[in-house]
């Protein structure tokens, strides 16, 4: 009888033992700055090379019935087009003044490079969120075209995630929507001509808004103030659209202020995004 | 018997293609296709047990790198629900109707040990609104793709004169 409950003390601290392992293999394994290793890499490289075969007829006729769409409003675009063509090009000749003047300046302060500096790079979205916690999506862009972990990765509407993981050929997104405990962003909101700072601590997927708090700003914000990046972290540069302020309230004490934001994009059906990587292209 | 791996196999790459055309916050259309898959395939494999959680440790470690760059998540949990798929399967019969039912239980079963770990690790807030919708978002496709599963791997069971056990 004593030998038995022995033998179960022995099982129950065996079980204990492994699962307390397990949990801190799964913690290293869900680290944010832990990067794939080769074999992981080469995996979910020729995983997603098939993913992207079987995606490819799909795409095909995606393509076609949106380029049929967008023939039938050509004319009218091209004329709409022409008219803003000598505005452009009034526009992009300031433009390289502009972008001599910062180097000059640049040079007289020797700086290597400012917060808002980008260069593009566009990559189409094989595969999204699968596994219902993760909120992310894969595209097919990874380090052999220069896309490294933590660049920021924009729609024409504004942010929606990190690069949270790279492979050779494809890298996976972390969206600025998932509910997990490091997603946090530094941000500026405009207030008529001054900006006030504060954080973006998470998302409310229920009524769709951002939520931006640690405003101990006393400047009333006002409905549809933009939202934007301070470029302070190292992932995003600055100036890049987060939303709008939807609604403004202040926390129990009357100390700080919550803001939430609404952003433009339909986090839903993403398709093409792009991809910044910090410092001018040339 | 190792040619109904091929199921599961196919499920994964199905699940990846079909996720492009799913919104992300959708309330019925949530995809486990691999899970179903293996669910499916337990009856076949009555006096092979261990091959049976060996391909469900496999699948569940393909399915982290694949599609969620973890490594032992995916692979543990789909384990413990091969397991517990294939205890029931030795005390209940396998008519499509009780199969139903269980394949529910275990998505049910998966989301929940999932949010545990993730909230145990600190990874997840707690917010029982977030699991319940992670329940509820995934039963609807997944038994139709339970149901039309069942009959895919039936039939190509007695192509493959493969005995179903339970």
């Amino acid at each position: 009888m004593r030998k038995r409950k022995q033998e179960k003390r022995y099982i129950i601290i065996i079980i204990l033992f492994v699962i307390s392992i397990f949990l801190v293999a799964l913690s290293f394994t869900m680290d944010k700055d832990r990067n794939l290793t080769i074999v992981e890499q080469s995996i979910k490289d020729s995983g997603l090379f098939f993913n992207r075969i079987a995606l490819s007829p799909i795409h095909f006729v995606q393509d076609k019935l949106a380029s049929f769409k967008d023939s039938r409003k050509l004319y009218e675009e091209n004329k709409k087009l022409k008219a803003k063509e000598k505005a452009y090009e009034a526009l992009e000749s300031k433009y390289d003044e502009s972008l001599k003047e910062i180097d000059e300046f640049k040079k007289m302060l020797q700086l290597n490079h400012n917060l808002a500096e980008q260069s593009y790079l566009n990559a189409t979205v094989i595969n999204r969120n699968i596994d219902y916690w993760y909120h992310s999506l894969t595209v097919d862009k990874g380090s052999k075209n220069g896309v490294k972990k933590g660049m920021a990765v924009v729609t024409s509407q504004g942010l929606i995630g990190k690069v949270d993981k790279v492979t050779t050929f494809n890298s996976t997104v972390k969206l600025i929507t998932a509910n997990d405990t490091n997603n946090k962003i530094s941000v500026k909101i405009k207030v008529k001509k001054k900006y006030i700072y504060g954080l973006m601590s998470g998302y409310d997927s229920e009524e769709g808004l951002f939520i931006v708090d640690g405003i101990s700003d006393n400047s009333d914000i006002e409905k549809g103030s933009s939202v934007t990046t301070t470029g302070l972290a190292e992932t995003f540069p600055s100036g890049i659209l987060l939303g709008k302020v939807e609604s403004v309230s202040r926390d129990n004490f009357d100390l700080a202020k919550t803001v939430k934001v609404k952003s433009e994009i339909d986090f839903n059906g993403i398709s093409y995004v792009t991809i910044l990587k910090r410092g001018r292209s040339k | 018997m190792k040619k109904l791996m091929l199921i599961p196999l196919l499920s994964i790459l199905l699940e990846m293609v079909v996720s492009c055309f799913i919104p992300i916050d959708t309330n019925y259309w949530n995809t486990l296709f691999t899970l179903v898959a293996i669910l499916v395939i337990g009856p076949y494999f009555g006096t092979n047990g261990k091959l049976y959680y060996k391909i469900a440790f496999g699948m569940g470690l393909l399915y982290d790198i694949l599609c969620n760059n973890t490594l032992f998540l995916g692979a543990v949990t789909f384990t413990l629900i091969a397991f517990l798929n294939f205890s029931i399967y030795q005390i209940l019969s396998n008519f499509i109707a009780t199969s139903i039912m269980i394949t529910g239980l275990m998505i049910i079963i998966y989301r929940l040990v999932s949010y545990l770990l993730l909230l145990l690790i600190g990874y997840l807030k707690w917010d029982v609104t977030l699991l319940i919708h992670s329940i509820t978002s995934s039963l609807l496709l997944n038994i139709i793709y339970f149901v039309m599963l069942y009959y895919i791997v039936r039939f190509l069971a007695k192509k493959w004169k493969i005995i179903k056990f339970y």
